[in-house]
């Protein structure tokens, strides 16, 4: 049984329109203050199916944190917690790009009166990837002395000449020995700034 | 006594996490950027370990640890890479991968030499 034979969650349905959210090109989940999966929409369904992911989840089963990398996991297990606790809106724009295309999107979780939180994934920007050719790849990512500096954690590649920190998908795939192994600042932020914080 | 470490990689972010990570745990820490530099440090004789990233401008890490059995012969010798490990690079070189995982390289750390990251 798939999450689309379920019910609307009782306490939401003062709160939202669900045939709205059942209308919207967002994919949006509900989930409750453990992070269990109550229910998705069916953007979701589509997204999942287009995307080569799992298209039938199981409601009270599954943790949406178990879909996010687990470096990622002690972030958003804050955010959430954080949301559920002061009842304020958290609002994040960032790339989930495929090889194909460049995708921007935001994500806005909103809590629901302490029952739960509703997530919702809006793409904002679709396009091609600029630049994505070999001779790119050389222009932008390798330094003078011949190296291409990757965060080992999030795998972005850092620009030699802004130093700026970008999605490579086509780099991603197809990896080179001269890459060097760092950690960008979002990562130190907040993958390593949690890690740390615990240990101290 | 705490041992001593000296943490050599050309990313600063990398360098200071590590660190600071380590300074935590009790350790003794020294950091430097270059290969070149962490050889000329290696002369005083007053580290038990060498902590390196394999992959940067001046020397690689493979290097690095070769050069620094002349001057240092009783040191510790730890790779960190995100590439799979290279051959031939010696009996005495334990390595780590990156990104890195606290628990693994503190019990590397706390354990006998060569102890964890063979086969």
């Amino acid at each position: 049984m798939t999450l689309l034979a379920l019910p609307f969650p009782e306490f939401l349905e003062a709160a939202f329109d669900l045939p709205a959210l059942e209308r919207v090109e967002s994919t949006i989940a509900v989930i409750d203050p453990a992070a269990r999966l109550l229910w998705v929409n069916p953007a979701w369904h589509r997204f999942a199916r287009e995307n080569g992911g799992e298209e039938s989840v199981f409601a009270g089963y599954e943790s949406y944190l178990d879909g996010i990398a687990p470096p990622l996991k002690d972030f958003y297990r804050s955010v959430f917690a954080n949301a559920l606790a002061t009842g304020e809106v958290f609002e994040q724009d960032y790339e989930c790009s495929s090889p194909e295309k460049r995708r921007l999107f935001r994500l806005r979780v909103l809590p629901i009166e302490g029952k739960g939180l509703l997530l919702e994934h809006a793409l904002n920007a679709e396009g091609a990837h600029e630049g994505a050719s070999e001779n790119d790849v050389e222009a932008r990512y390798v330094s003078a002395a011949g190296i291409i500096l990757q965060c080992s954690n999030c795998r972005r590649v850092r620009r030699h000449d802004s130093h700026a920190w970008e999605w490579a998908p086509g780099f991603v795939a197809r990896p080179r020995a001269n890459t060097s192994h760092g950690l960008c600042p979002s990562c130190v932020g907040f993958y390593w700034g949690l890690k740390l914080a615990k240990r101290s | 006594m705490s041992q001593r470490i000296l943490i050599v990689d050309d990313d600063e972010s990398t360098r200071q996490v590590l660190g600071r990570l380590l300074a935590g745990e009790g350790y003794l820490t020294e950091t430097c950027e270059s290969a070149v530099k962490a050889l000329q440090l290696l002369l005083s004789g007053e580290y038990d370990v060498l902590l390196t990233d394999l992959l940067m401008d001046d020397m690689t890490g493979l290097e690095l640890v070769r050069a620094s059995r002349e001057v240092s012969p009783a040191l510790r010798r730890i790779i960190m890479t995100g590439h799979p490990r290279t051959e031939g690079a010696g009996a005495d070189v334990e390595w780590i991968a990156k990104p890195i995982d606290v628990d693994q390289l503190l019990a590397l750390l706390a354990a006998p030499l060569l102890a964890l990251s063979k086969g």
